[in-house]
């Protein structure tokens, strides 16, 4: 009886022991993202069963009310399945059901998934990691490297650099069968970036990340008189004409509205002019810095900008809404539906998107895969229909009013005139990015530091702007050099 | 003689289900406590970033304490750390100080049985509360009522009722560090008023009777009965509250617009969080972060020694040591008598 009661309190400990180590494993209980891609489950599922070469068949089924979108999930599963003919074998494997994308904003995914049925898995899972890029730069680390599923992860221009030169962190595109033949239609500076530093492929693009200024049209003719975009492009032509109208707003409002919102859209605009890398070798630019803390002095003190506005604040927002602010540098994913253009803007005034003062291009995200990706057919057709297949591309494109990384899409759409945006009174955003998509050169200006000295350039920014632009520089330099161990200035 | 059973019996030791019972605890404290702790030691002498997995030596210290260092950046890596210390202790003084006095008295109000205060035990619940509910609720709750615009609540109140300007409530340096210390001391009052009067409740009421029928006023009563009877609960509540000053990591960290923290509320904790946190192992800093955590250890561990022996039992020490000076002497006169002890 003893023995009994001994052998039964040495279970005991032994279970409390073996729950005090759980913590330890995986964490797959994580509430999953709301999957987008369930209602199709069912049908998906069928088609795994049936015959998978036949998933065309499931697409119909499935989303038979739409018939361009059955087509074009069709197209697919088959170009998928013609994968290892027409490109390389998929070398990752297939033992999992579930795709799992790591992220930090499924406005995108939720879009693609939207226009998208997966064949293969049968369902689709968001893990939200961070609630912006520059909190996801950090977190995504951590969740790659605890063994949690993970198949594919999405990274910005200021940070992929970390995480596609770090072979435990990403595999390379071919392992899913897509080489950089497949994009011959990019823009190529998205190719640049995704291919790491022995120039092997590792991460593609969806978007070209062309950026351009939105204006308040109502305030423009209230203020300034001017009624068309060409009239207020040709005064915000250069960063000299840009100050010009901004003073003359000031002026004729009063100081009520300020000429655009935030420093931080300033910077992206402004950054891209400098076209020279934030480091040099190990040695910090702080030309760019100085350049910038100057400009930003003269616009603050100019009372055009209102330094206490932070970037994606809710001041950022409602200055647009309570027609504070003349106008936003927004990139392309902000000019999609529900995205910051329409919460921002679209209930009031009217607006219209120019190029602004300076062709430029702003954060733009990459797919990445992980090297335990197990759900590899599912990844690489994935990964195809939004990056490498003009008619889904341009089928996105119309869907989300993001600028989709494929020339033959794009320039279809704009000759078509096939898109209109509400939030922008039916102009097409697309024909005013083309121009700037094109142009931009990208790849040989990023480093892995930019995110890192970007946020401390504005962070330092908007807590010392009330000192001199020396002492905000010296901050600067000190806060980047005390971050960064590697670099000097 | 003991017979074979007897001897046999004699061996069986039930000492090892007690190891075994208690061997969880042990298996689980090494892995989760001693380790990490080891650990913290050698990170703190390894180096950062790309250099994460050299032995640098006394490198980390020198360059957060001295700013001599390897990196281009010793120097504003001290002017930082040494920034976030100062940061840690205004903060902390700035809670503990109003927290304890608030405390005290409103201790002192609600266990004094001539002050007949309505309603204590609702006050009690009440000026407990803050403190149930978690530091990132509460400062969520605070950036959006006291949010640096016209778009929140406190803000748009006061320039409603005029005012031409919002006040930089969470962004300015100054008034931000101040929120801070009222929001931690919002917290924490009641816990402590709890504690404090434990202590002024184990006081024998009989002194405060002798007291009065002697005709000392309740000033006297405090000074000369409670306040030095409750000397062993304020050492223990100035202790725990510096060890968690020191700690102080939640609000500071999540008091902020933006992405990013405030670095005017970088305290010693955000420090070694931003630091150890900063993305992969390449990017972050896991050197400083060690040597940041056994420095504010030894802090810790110097200022709780140095609370100790002031405010120690210096009668029972004294005391002891006559004990002992007279035991030494007892010794002595039995050497001289020849080894005998008389």
């Amino acid at each position: 009886m003893s023995k009994l009661k001994r052998t039964l309190a040495l279970l005991a400990t032994l279970a409390v022991t073996s729950t005090a180590f759980v913590a330890c494993g995986g964490k797959k209980e994580d509430s999953p993202a709301p999957t987008p891609a369930e209602n199709n489950n069912s049908v998906a599922d069928d088609a795994n069963a049936g015959d998978a070469g036949d998933a065309g068949d499931a697409g119909d089924a499935g989303d038979a009310g739409d018939a361009g979108d059955a087509g074009d999930a069709g197209d697919a599963g088959d170009a998928g399945n013609d994968a290892p003919a027409a490109g390389g074998e998929i070398s990752l494997p297939d033992t999992d059901d579930v795709l799992t994308i790591v992220c930090w904003t499924d406005t995108d995914l939720n879009n693609m998934f939207d226009i998208y049925t997966p064949v293969q898995a049968s369902e689709v899972k968001y893990q939200q990691c961070g609630g912006n890029g520059t909190e996801a730069s950090t977190q995504y680390a951590n969740y790659l490297n605890s063994g949690d599923d993970v198949d594919l992860f999405v990274a910005e221009a200021g940070w992929i650099l970390n995480y596609i030169n770090d072979d435990s962190m990403s595999a390379p595109l071919e392992q899913l069968g897509i080489s950089t033949a497949d994009y011959a239609d990019a823009y190529q500076y998205t190719v640049e970036i995704g291919t790491d530093n022995n120039g092997v492929l590792k991460a593609a693009s969806w978007q070209a990340a062309a950026g351009g200024w939105a204006y308040n049209a109502d305030l423009a003719e209230q203020y300034l008189g001017v009624t068309s975009e060409d009239d207020m492009q040709a005064k915000v032509s250069s960063w000299d004409n840009f100050k010009a109208t901004a003073e003359e707003l000031k002026t004729a409002s009063d100081g009520a509205v300020t000429m655009t919102v935030s420093l931080g859209g300033l910077w992206q605009a402004f950054s891209t002019a400098q076209n020279a890398a934030w480091v040099d070798g190990t040695t910090i630019n702080t030309g760019i810095a100085s350049d910038f803390v100057a400009m930003a002095k003269e616009y603050v003190d100019g009372g055009y900008i209102d330094p206490s506005v932070k970037q994606w604040g809710t001041e950022w927002e409602n200055y647009g809404k309570d027609g504070k602010t003349l106008g936003y540098f927004f990139s392309t994913w902000c000019l999609g539906e529900g995205a910051q253009l329409d919460t921002n803007c679209g209930t009031a005034g009217n607006w219209r998107l120019i190029q602004g003062p300076q062709e430029y291009f702003w954060g733009g995200s990459w797919l990445c895969v992980s090297p335990n990706c197990n759900t590899a057919t599912e990844a690489a057709n994935f990964i195809r229909t939004f990056t490498c297949n003009a008619d889904t591309m341009e089928e996105y494109a119309l869907y989300s009013g993001d600028f989709a990384n494929n020339k033959v899409a794009m320039n279809k759409i704009i000759s078509d005139g096939s898109n209109s945006n509400p939030s922008l009174g039916g102009q097409d955003q697309f024909a005013v990015l083309a121009g700037v998509a094109e142009g931009i050169k990208m790849s040989d200006s990023i480093s892995k530091y930019d995110q890192n000295l970007k946020d401390t350039l504005l962070n330092t920014l908007f807590e010392n702007i009330s000192d001199d632009a020396d002492t905000i520089l010296q901050k600067f330099t000190d806060q980047a050099l005390a971050d960064n161990t590697d670099l000097n200035a | 003689m003991a017979s074979a059973a007897q001897s046999r019996i004699k061996s069986i030791s039930y000492a090892k289900y007690g190891y075994m019972f208690i061997a969880p605890f042990f298996l689980v404290y090494c892995f989760f406590q001693i380790w990490p702790l080891i650990y913290t030691f050698i990170l703190s002498f390894k180096g950062n970033q790309s250099n994460y997995d050299s032995f640098v030596g006394l490198d980390n210290y020198t360059t957060i304490l001295f700013g001599q260092g390897m990196a281009a950046g010793a120097a504003a890596t001290k002017a930082e750390f040494l920034q976030a210390l100062g940061n840690t202790f205004v903060l902390w003084f700035g809670n503990f100080v109003p927290q304890i006095l608030l405390s005290l008295l409103l201790a002192v109000w609600f266990t004094d049985a001539k002050v007949k205060l309505p309603g204590k035990g609702f006050f009690k619940v009440v000026m407990y509360m803050p403190n149930i509910i978690t530091a990132a609720s509460v400062a969520a709750l605070y950036v959006n009522l006291f949010g640096d615009s016209e778009y929140y609540f406190v803000n748009s109140l006061l320039m409603n009722a005029g005012m031409a300007d919002p006040i930089h409530f969470v962004t300015d340096p100054t008034i931000s560090k101040i929120m801070v210390m009222f929001i931690q001391t919002w917290l924490w009052f009641g816990n402590t008023m709890i504690m404090l009067m434990s202590g002024i409740m184990g006081i024998s009421p009989s002194l405060f009777e002798a007291a009065d029928i002697d005709g000392a006023n309740s000033t006297q009563q405090f000074f000369n009965i409670t306040l030095p009877l409750l000397q062993p609960i304020m050492v223990y509540t100035l202790v725990t509250s510096m060890i968690g000053g020191l700690q102080m990591f939640d609000l500071p960290y999540l008091f902020h617009n933006g992405a990013q923290f405030s670095r005017s509320l970088e305290t010693v904790a955000v420090y070694i969080y931003y630091n150890f946190n900063k993305g992969t192992v390449e990017q972050a800093s896991y050197g400083y972060a060690g040597a940041a955590s056994i420095i504010i250890f030894g802090i810790t561990a110097i200022l709780g020694s140095v609370t100790f022996y002031v405010n120690r039992d210096q009668d029972a020490a004294a005391k002891k040591k006559q004990r002992k000076l007279a035991e030494k002497q007892q010794k002595a006169r039995a050497k001289q008598g020849g080894g005998l002890t008389i």
